[in-house]
């Protein structure tokens, strides 16, 4: 697994008057051939990172069916525009703390808020999903509430609900030690939907 | 059989394919969260791999470490064999550790835990009610409890158990806890 990464520019950040100045979003690529998605970095002064990693529809799909999921409802998360979402707190002496339910995904001018976990349960309780399989779910999405000490880190996915190779912006709101951040991270890119055996 | 052969396979392209963890470029601090107030541990009580019931509560008068983890989650593949080597080192002294995994089955676990040598208990809460009660967050998170099964400190995330930080950090919360 590659774990290099090569700078492909800084992006340019939106920031209402509450965020960090000194935020700076950056846009790398992976340098693995077989899977080449992107990834946003979100460094804040204190230490504080998020990072967005898009994943490959085939991918999410496979994660998935192999857990339990049916073709259709496989299909029907993998295709909503995932990212592996990971939080770091590398501050010094930063509580952190965020709600999913408040960040939002702004396409072609309108935001809306994320679906999160407990809606996505509905959707596979209708879909007959077996209970393993949201349980499996459960676990592997980004958890929609967290409060993170110095040191603690957590990884898990979103999904913005866009189709495949859509352009959107992210706007996310955090809290260090009470006292609010946000950023607009521009530019972010649903992951295109291709076999992850062919040739990109 | 063949499905077991399936998911083994399966298993093994998907660790090629989730994206890195956190941190490749940005070392985490391996930190250990002390909790203000110790708190009684929910008790539970779980098969082991070996469909053995295996209750919480009879890991009183040790100290333990009580890892929730999933074999699909990345940073708690990572962290298994650092935390094998740690249980070997202070096993000695009365520290334990408790896998949970969370959520799956046998069939899943065990042939997982084939290319480990994973030589502390492993429960499985596959309903994962266990976790629920312990009001956890996300995975992996570990919890140290003290002899009399009280919570003490709490590691959100995974962590590199051979850093020497962590390790002088983790003996000296196991030598607090033992006197406690």
């Amino acid at each position: 697994m590659a774990r290099h990464f090569l700078y492909t520019g800084l992006l340019v950040i939106a920031c209402n008057p509450v965020c960090a100045k000194d935020t700076v979003v950056q846009k790398r690529i992976q340098e693995d051939s077989a899977v080449g998605s992107y990834r946003w970095i979100v460094d804040s002064a204190s230490g504080v990172r998020f990072q967005l990693v898009q994943r490959i529809p085939d991918q999410t799909r496979s994660f998935y069916n192999g857990r339990g999921f049916s073709l259709e409802a496989a299909d029907r998360y993998a295709s909503a525009c995932v990212m592996q979402t990971i939080v770091n707190n590398n501050s010094a002496d930063k509580a952190v703390t965020f709600d999913l339910a408040d960040w939002r995904v702004v396409h072609h001018g309108s935001a809306h808020p994320l679906k999160l976990t407990a809606e996505w349960q509905h959707e596979w309780e209708r879909l007959n999903v077996p209970k393993a399989a949201r349980i499996a779910f459960q676990w592997s999405q980004f958890p929609n509430v967290q409060r993170h000490q110095p040191g603690d880190w957590f990884q898990g996915m979103i999904a913005a609900e866009l189709p495949p190779d859509t352009k959107f912006e992210l706007a996310i709101k955090w809290a260090e030690n009470g006292e609010a951040r946000s950023v607009i991270i521009k530019d972010l890119l649903c992951a295109k939907d291709r076999n992850l055996g062919e040739d990109k | 059989m063949i499905r077991t052969g399936v998911a083994v396979a399966l298993g093994t392209m998907l660790a090629t394919l989730v994206p890195a963890t956190a941190g490749a470029d940005n070392p985490e601090q391996q930190t250990i969260q002390a909790l203000a107030g110790a708190r009684p541990a929910p008790d539970f009580a779980l098969h082991d791999l070996d469909d053995k019931l295996r209750k919480l509560s009879d890991f009183r008068g040790h100290v333990v470490a009580v890892n929730f983890w999933a074999t699909w989650c990345p940073p708690c593949r990572e962290e298994l064999p650092s935390m094998q080597r740690t249980y070997e080192a202070h096993h000695d002294k009365g520290f334990e550790i408790l896998g949970v995994n969370v959520g799956e089955n046998w069939d899943t676990v065990a042939p997982f835990l084939e290319n480990f040598s994973l030589t502390y208990p492993i429960v499985l809460d596959t309903d994962s009610a266990a976790m629920a009660e312990w009001g956890i967050m996300g995975l992996p998170t570990t919890f140290i409890l003290d002899r009399d099964g009280r919570i003490t400190h709490r590691i959100t995330g995974g962590r590199d158990w051979d850093d020497p930080g962590f390790r002088n950090n983790l003996e000296a919360i196991i030598d607090q806890v033992q006197e406690q």
